[in-house]
């Protein structure tokens, strides 16, 4: 299956892209395609599944549109 | 006194004269220095009842131990006063580079007693010590005042002033310092201009003396090396806290429309990369930062030179008054520099009338006419010059949301989104508990500056409201701020994760006395205690009402954007508030025990 991955802020860096197309196995979750690309998972606070909060460890879905929040300071 | 300037400068406005008293030991090594020494001097010295806008009330400029040294943002100063939009507790802090003259010309604080006849200035010179006319300054904004008072004394002068806010008693007015740095908050502006004192200028030759040079030179080579070893440091620099924006719009965070969301549409127009992009010139440092997140900007549609928007101004003059321009914002900012506004109070009380005005509860006959209406700059900057000049709805306006709110009636005071008569700074926190009871127990009222849980909020689940959140909350309590007790910058630890381990040791090597980290959070939550006992002794009937969290937040779920439809119960701020007081060891009231009192040292004040 396929998701896209989109990064905020801070962690944009860490990807090629703005947008990151990723192909991913069945069932996968957040954590383990961070794990696969090579992107340290605690660099992720947060993650937005299709514009709903959700956590890191919860399995992914063909289509699924993943935004990564980045834990940040703020002052 | 190893690490210390070693005097306090005593200044009596009324009768003119100055005087240096010795640094007691005994002061250094209990509240150590900044906000400690602050918060203990206007517990002692200030009369209780005084009002805050009299010449009772006194005013304490403190550097920390760290000031001025070899530690990343050295030059932060500790502001204290009992506040006018409060009543309570004030206690502002600013960055720039004054801390570190003061200690170099041998004060550690500067305590400012009576009023003066007629507007003067505080020339310090080493042991020079002068008050100075300042009639020819009176009525100038802060950043022309401080060019001029540059050109007139040299540059090496490093200068703090007061804008026509301060002049003029707005309780939210700030002290400036450095053309675009602010101790903001709490209306600390307002009880210098009452005292007729326009402006600080302060220069420094001496040395401070430090206990184990080789020790210091080598500890502080490693705090460097840590800053410029961040991964972080490439993002920070490039936007500052300007970098927050998206993020606090993805989280659903970001103050828009007088809190009514936390979402705004028009974010893009504001962000970091966006700002960065259109208006900033260059990086921004203060005394001894490796990390400089100043940004100077400036704005060709407006044609002024500013220094931010940071990331509060944009969130409370962008998001929450729904200007989408960042040259908008960057505007307003710079009117606030200039008059002497705090922008995270003036957005506040700005985009609260906004909604009034929008909901009926006040109309064109109460605004000279003026239609008020979200997204609309002009608004913006005429109620920001009407708040400095206490015309037309600024004469309510600059006393703060609460108060305005209680003027007005008809409701209004469901839409003053404040805690103990301060305005919310820029985190909605509705989806998140624990930033909420950050804003309700924070010890000047709704400041994010004492305990910013939001990261952790996210981290741990953000509906969850659990005793580990609570705890989180007081511990940030005690370590943030103990940068401002210390007289150095936290955002080296906030943003570029610089190990805490590396404070405690220079310290040490500093001022000779060895302390533990823990010695030192020790001396933070005495110092916690002692601002809530002078809240106990200044505002009567002062408890746990007022730490209630403001009522939009229980009574109104988040309108729109990714928390739509969230709030935290009121019930449910009830049992944070139990939480907090039980690990805090106070009474359900909010009053710290006999027992914690003693374990503090605070038994015997």
């Amino acid at each position: 299956m396929s998701v896209q991955l989109i990064p905020v802020g801070f962690i944009k860096p860490y990807f090629p892209a703005e947008t990151v197309p990723v192909e991913v196995g069945e069932g996968k979750t957040t954590e383990q395609v961070l794990q696969e690309l090579g992107v340290n998972g605690d660099l992720v606070a947060m993650v937005l599944i299709n514009g709903r909060q959700a956590a890191k460890n919860e399995p992914l879905h063909d289509g699924d549109v993943v935004k990564l929040i980045p834990f940040v300071g703020g002052g | 006194m190893f690490g210390y300037g070693g005097r306090i400068l005593r200044v009596d406005l009324s009768s003119g004269r100055t005087w240096a008293e010795p640094m007691p030991e005994e002061l250094a090594r209990d509240y150590l220095g900044g906000r400690g020494v602050g918060a203990y001097l206007l517990y002692r010295e200030v009369p209780q009842g005084t009002e805050p806008l009299s010449p009772a009330n006194r005013l304490y400029v403190s550097a920390g131990p760290l000031s001025g040294l070899l530690v990343p943002g050295a030059g932060k100063c500790d502001i204290a006063c009992k506040s006018p939009l409060t009543g309570g507790y004030a206690g502002a802090s600013v960055g720039g580079l004054l801390s570190a003259e003061m200690k170099c010309a041998g004060y550690d604080t500067i305590a400012i007693q009576g009023a003066a006849a007629k507007p003067v200035y505080l020339f310090i010179d080493d042991d020079r010590v002068e008050l100075r006319d300042a009639t020819p300054y009176w009525g100038q904004g802060s950043l022309t005042t401080e060019k001029a008072l540059k050109q007139a004394l040299g540059e090496e002068f490093q200068i703090a002033t007061i804008g026509p806010a301060g002049e003029a008693g707005v309780s939210f007015a700030c002290i400036s310092h450095d053309f675009g740095r602010q101790a903001g908050r709490g209306g600390v502006g307002a009880v210098m201009g009452s005292k007729k004192l326009k402006a600080i200028a302060v220069r420094g030759s001496h040395a401070i003396p430090v206990a184990d040079l080789a020790r210091y030179r080598e500890l502080a080579r490693a705090l460097y090396a840590a800053c410029k070893a961040s991964p972080g440091l490439e993002a920070w620099q490039r936007y500052g806290t300007a970098g927050v924006t998206t993020w606090a719009n993805e989280i659903g965070a970001f103050p828009t429309r007088n809190f009514s969301s936390g979402y705004f549409e028009g974010h893009p127009g504001l962000s970091g990369e966006t700002m960065r992009q259109a208006i900033v010139v260059t990086d921004k440092a203060c005394f001894g930062c490796p990390s400089p997140c100043g940004k100077y900007s400036f704005s060709k549609k407006h044609g002024v030179h500013v220094e931010g928007p940071e990331y509060e101004t944009t969130a409370l003059i962008g998001g929450d008054c729904a200007l989408g321009n960042i040259e908008d914002v960057a505007y307003a900012n710079y009117l606030c520099d200039e008059l002497g506004l705090d922008t995270i109070s003036a957005g506040n009380a700005v985009a609260f009338a906004i909604e009034c005005f929008e909901r009926g509860i006040i109309g064109p006959q109460d605004s000279g006419g003026l239609t008020l209406r979200f997204g609309d700059p002009e608004v913006v900057f005429t109620l920001l010059r009407q708040i400095a000049g206490r015309q037309g709805l600024g004469a309510t306006l600059a006393r703060g949301v609460k108060h305005a709110a209680a003027t007005w009636g008809k409701g209004a005071e469901a839409y003053a989104v404040q805690v103990k008569g301060m305005e919310m700074s820029g985190y909605e926190s509705r989806n998140a508990p624990a930033m909420l009871l950050a804003y309700m127990t924070c010890d000047v009222g709704a400041h994010h500056n004492r305990a910013w849980a939001i990261t952790y909020d996210i981290a741990v689940g953000r509906d969850a409201i659990t005793p580990d959140k609570v705890a989180r909350v007081i511990e940030l309590q005690h370590i943030r701020p103990l940068f401002d007790t210390l007289g150095a910058c936290r955002l080296q630890w906030v943003e570029l994760s610089v190990d805490l381990g590396h404070y405690a040791p220079i310290l040490e090597a500093i001022t000779g006395v060895p302390r533990s980290w823990q010695d030192l959070l020790h001396i933070s939550e005495r110092i916690w205690n002692l601002t809530r006992l002078y809240w106990l002794r200044e505002v009567p009937g002062f408890g746990r009402a007022w730490d209630a969290p403001p009522e939009r937040m229980w009574r109104e779920p988040v309108a729109t954007g990714p928390t739509a439809g969230k709030q935290v119960a009121r019930a449910d701020a009830e049992r944070l508030l139990d939480m907090y007081y039980q690990q805090r060891g106070w009474d359900s009231d909010g009053r710290p025990t006999a027992a914690k009192l003693a374990e503090l040292g605070l038994d015997r004040l």
